[in-house]
């Protein structure tokens, strides 16, 4: 069946007897009974063919560049799609997530007890005095330590060591 | 051996941004830019505005493309929101009593100067060019000067080539009415084009 689109494209083939017999046939056909088409066949068509030839308008060269930051304000960094499968992290919920872990971290590092540290003592204290505690103090050295039964202060080095050394030297 | 990838249907690359793929939107855009920018640009006559208004029709894609259902074709969805945002800006012209100072086509805004950047043809008449772009441009100011409901239908059936039935459903317009707009849309044209013709 004929179309009006169809017999607007194909008349000016139809005028100069371009076309097959057959759909020749089938566009007068066409026109016989389709009073748009006929007006089209009277004056129209080469009107169309000069409204059909009016030069192609573009956009600006930065209309894609400024659509796709549109397109990003409005998804965040990243640039998919609403309804998704991939759901981004809100950014609050990220800052949040950080803030927290850096105060537990923090919190860990300032009240970490220090007794049952192994680790090497802390030589800003060597000088001070110690208290007199029921408790023993920790083993630095197994054979120095046994000859004294006094608490000695940490040190960083055992003193008793130190003094046999050079008495042996002599 | 040659690969021949087929160009994909708008109704596969809208149910592919449906799925999440945003290379879709992309290719929507590539393929509609120039099309929507034509209609919106012919309607209200200025190419900045067209412009904002362009960006606002993808915008609405990006956000509502999941609300889209395939009772109507794609193009024509695009086109309808299209159509609505220009027939708005020329509403609230009214209402600001704006005109327009000329009714030319194409980016002002970003200078014209963009487009007259070619390269130089060797083969190329000037003459014959000079007469192409005046009647060219004849026929654009015409074509600006129907009334909105013959130069809507003029615009989307010769220009565009969108399809009768397209037209009647992006203007929710009965198919007769529209095919008598356009005849009437052409009669107006032909009697100020009568030297061209």
């Amino acid at each position: 069946m004929i179309t009006c689109e169809q017999f607007e494209r194909d008349f000016k083939a139809y005028q100069s007897g371009d076309l097959s017999p057959e759909l020749s046939r089938r566009l007068q056909e066409h026109v016989n009974r389709c009073s748009h088409c006929q007006a089209f066949g009277s004056t129209a068509y080469q009107l169309r063919e000069l409204t059909a030839s009016v030069r192609e308008l573009k956009p600006s060269i930065q209309f894609q560049y400024r659509l796709r930051n549109r397109i990003r304000d409005l998804s965040g960094e990243d640039t998919q799609p609403a309804g998704a499968g991939n759901r981004l992290i809100p950014r609050w919920a990220a800052f949040g997530a950080g803030l927290a872990t850096a105060l537990t971290v923090s919190l860990i590092i300032l009240y970490t007890p220090g007794s049952e540290d192994t680790t090497a003592p802390d030589v800003s204290f060597s000088n001070a005095p110690v208290a007199m505690s029921e408790e023993p103090p920790e083993p630095v050295d197994s054979v120095e330590t046994a000859q004294d039964s006094t608490p000695v202060p940490e040190q960083p080095y055992n003193l008793d060591r130190h003094s046999q050394t050079v008495s042996s030297d002599r | 051996m040659n690969v021949i990838q087929e160009r994909k249907s708008d109704e596969e690359l809208i149910r592919e941004l449906q799925d999440g793929r945003k290379e879709a939107f992309d290719e929507i855009v590539d393929r509609y830019t120039g099309p929507l920018y034509n209609f919106i640009n012919r309607i209200i006559g200025d190419g900045a505005t067209a412009e904002d208004l362009l960006q606002e029709t993808f915008i609405k894609l990006w956000i509502k493309h999941d609300s889209y259902r395939e009772i109507a074709r794609f193009s024509t969805w695009l086109y309808t929101v299209a159509g609505n945002l220009a027939k708005s800006e020329l509403r609230k012209r009214r209402i600001r009593r704006w005109f327009p100072l000329s009714s030319g086509g194409g980016s002002r805004a970003s200078g014209d100067e963009e487009r007259t950047l070619d390269l130089p043809d060797e083969n190329a008449d000037p003459q014959r060019d000079f007469e192409r772009n005046n009647i060219s441009n004849r026929v654009e100011e015409e074509i600006q000067k129907l009334p909105l409901v013959f130069k809507e239908v003029i615009i989307l059936r010769d220009i565009q080539e969108l399809s009768y039935d397209e037209i009647s459903t992006i203007l929710k317009i009965p198919l007769g009415t529209i095919k008598s707009r356009v005849n009437r849309g052409r009669h107006r044209l032909q009697a100020c084009l009568t030297d061209l013709l």
